[in-house]
């Protein structure tokens, strides 16, 4: 991806496309543009790279220690992951990383922005992925397409940076998340919550751990702190909110 | 950051409660192909056996209540709903069952609840256990509960129901005033092969079992047949096999000139044919190798560990809830081995295009 970036004519003399990084953040808004709009001269495409540049690299070294501290034992066989804000196939990067090659499961790449999605489905294709995934994408929850009939498979749920999303309705991407959890079937939900750590960014988790809590799942680790990454194999402090929750397998099925 | 690893946070979590249940408390099962309904059927009525108290075990038809004999060794006497109320209405209302002119299997329920109210008729110290409860009517658990058993089992699943006025889940719990079900979670019957088949057909609400076999690498397979080939064909996998072959079909006659013709291909090998005609089931072994002929009606239940499902595409081709409801009930009869039987000179797009795809269904 880097190589893309260094290699377009555009950037020279040790730019990103044509622009230093102060301007190349404010083009990504932070991380929060809209990534189907062009910003001067840059294309959504070019919007995308510079965000793989500049955020998603970060996200990624986060995503793969926090998989590697959760998966360090068993790993759940075959799971669905769910990746709510997906941007460019970030988690399902990480999970593969941490799984290994002998791995398989569904990857649901849910992002509002045909950009991101488009860089997404380009990464899953190409040879970074050493396991067995199986891709999907969908601009938002409710339009997923999961022809299965619902079973018992454990799903991996993947909040990251979601919530620094100042338009963010937290209630609806609840709601939509259950429904599609129930087309999923029963199995074991593991929801792994992880975002910037200024609290701006986190205004709504409030509001959104309450409802995971009614809808069963149970808190395993919450803290605003540090999680040391790997970069070019040497430890390097982040800050990071993050937290765990599990809803375990639902034996009933609930009538009314 | 410090997360706890999946192992710390997943166990402790198995399925125990239909296992744990007490015995005198009722309980209400969702259990889907091959989740081994009833095994547990049978191993509740063997430990209330065992501990002395009276059980009785009811089935959706003659085919089941010979197999629940056969695993149990004739120690669980097992009857079918029609054959049980005849027999206890009789006995509390001193009168025969009332029914419609038209059906004698259609009960009055309405007016047997009338009868045994007035009677005085209450639950006994009886535990009664229900296997394939989606094919009965839901009055069947209100008559259980009030004039019948103080608890009731009953396992269930109407994504196999073959009547469309069948018993749905909601039904049955309202009637037999249950709490909602427990689901039972896993397959042991199918590889993971016939298992993706016999989900290609599932509709329904209640989730599909985790598979717990391990992949076979034999992929089920459609055929179009005439009757002398499809003879052959399964003669040849018998005689190459000798395992438990269940070969289902639509239609009785279908059965009747299979039979004929494969005794006559296999003079000395088991080759059985069940009908409500020939009411027969006490003469089949269930657990023996050979092959065995059975409706769509009484295969339900069963497993084989190759099944051919015989005048397969007018059931594809009639697409309707309960046909899907069959398929997905025969497909998931199979342990080891599938064949989707067409009758025909050849498979059409048509009919392939309502199949699953050929990376799951082996073509010629």
């Amino acid at each position: 991806m880097t190589e893309r970036l260094q290699d377009d004519p555009r950037s020279l003399g040790g730019t990103l496309l044509s622009m230093d990084v102060d301007r190349a953040f404010e083009a990504i808004g932070g991380g929060q543009a809209d990534f189907d709009d062009s910003f001067g001269d840059l294309s959504p495409d070019d919007l995308v790279l510079l965000y793989a540049h500049l955020n998603q690299k970060g996200h990624l070294e986060e995503l793969c220690a926090a998989f590697g501290q959760l998966l360090a034992g068993t790993k759940p066989e075959n799971p669905i992951v769910l990746d709510i804000g997906c941007g460019p196939f970030t988690g399902g990067l990480a999970l593969a990383a941490t799984l290994g090659a002998d791995q398989c499961f569904d990857y649901i790449g849910v992002d509002r922005a045909d950009s991101m999605r488009r860089l997404g489905a380009r990464l899953a294709d190409s040879d970074l992925l050493p396991g067995r995934v199986t891709t999907h994408w969908a601009t938002d929850l409710s339009s997923v397409k999961w022809l299965r009939a619902p079973g018992f498979r454990d799903v991996i749920v993947i909040v990251s940076y979601l919530f620094a999303s100042p338009t963010l309705d937290a209630e609806m991407m609840f709601d939509d998340m259950e429904r599609l959890l129930d087309r999923f079937g029963r199995g074991a939900v593991t929801l792994l919550y992880t975002n910037s750590a200024r609290d701006e960014a986190n205004l709504r988790y409030p509001e959104f751990r309450r409802m995971l809590d009614a809808g069963g799942f149970e808190m395993h680790a919450e803290d605003r702190g540090k999680i040391v990454v790997e970069r070019r194999n040497s430890p390097r402090e982040r800050k990071l909110y993050y937290a765990l929750f599990y809803r375990p397998t639902r034996w009933d099925l609930r009538l009314g | 950051m410090q997360l706890p690893t999946y192992d710390e946070i997943a166990r402790d979590h198995k399925q125990l409660e239909v296992y744990e249940r007490p015995f005198d408390q009722s309980l209400f099962v969702v259990g889907p192909p091959g989740s081994g309904k009833t095994v547990l059927a049978v191993h509740r009525a063997q430990i209330l056996a065992g501990a002395g108290k009276p059980a009785l075990l009811v089935t959706y038809n003659r085919v089941l209540r010979r197999l629940i004999t056969q695993l149990t060794e004739g120690q669980i006497d097992a009857s079918t709903m029609h054959s049980f109320v005849g027999h206890h209405y009789r006995a509390q209302a001193t009168t025969q069952v009332p029914s419609r002119v038209d059906d004698e299997y259609d009960f009055d329920w309405d007016g047997m609840f009338s009868t045994l109210q007035k009677r005085g008729v209450a639950p006994g110290a009886v535990h009664a256990i229900v296997d394939e409860a989606q094919d009965l009517p839901d009055s069947f658990f209100r008559y259980l509960r009030d004039f019948v058993a103080s608890a009731v089992t009953v396992f269930a699943d109407e994504d196999q129901a073959l009547r469309a006025d069948r018993s749905t889940l909601h039904d049955i719990k309202t009637a037999g005033r249950f709490d909602d079900p427990v689901l039972l979670g896993a397959n042991h019957r199918n590889t993971p092969e016939i298992a993706r088949v016999a989900e290609f057909f599932h509709a329904g609400d209640a989730p599909v079992p985790e598979v717990k076999r391990r992949r076979s690498g034999e992929l089920p397979r459609v055929q179009a047949y005439r009757m002398e080939s499809a003879t052959a064909l399964i003669a040849n996998w018998y005689k190459a096999r000798g395992d438990r072959v269940g070969v289902a079909v639509v239609h009785n006659e279908t059965g009747e000139s299979l039979y004929s013709r494969l005794r006559d291909r296999l003079p000395k090998e088991a080759v059985r044919i069940y009908t409500t005609d020939r009411k027969n089931e006490d003469k089949i072994d269930l657990l023996e190798r050979g092959i065995t002929i059975l409706n769509v009606g009484s295969i339900k239940g069963q497993e084989f560990d190759t099944v051919f499902v015989m005048e397969m595409g007018e059931l594809v081709f009639h697409n309707n809830a309960v046909n899907q409801r069959k398929m997905y009930m025969l497909c998931a009869r199979a342990r080891d081995n599938l064949f989707l039987m067409h009758e025909g000179d050849g498979l059409p797009d048509a009919l392939l295009e309502r199949l699953p795809g050929l990376e799951f269904l082996e073509r010629p």
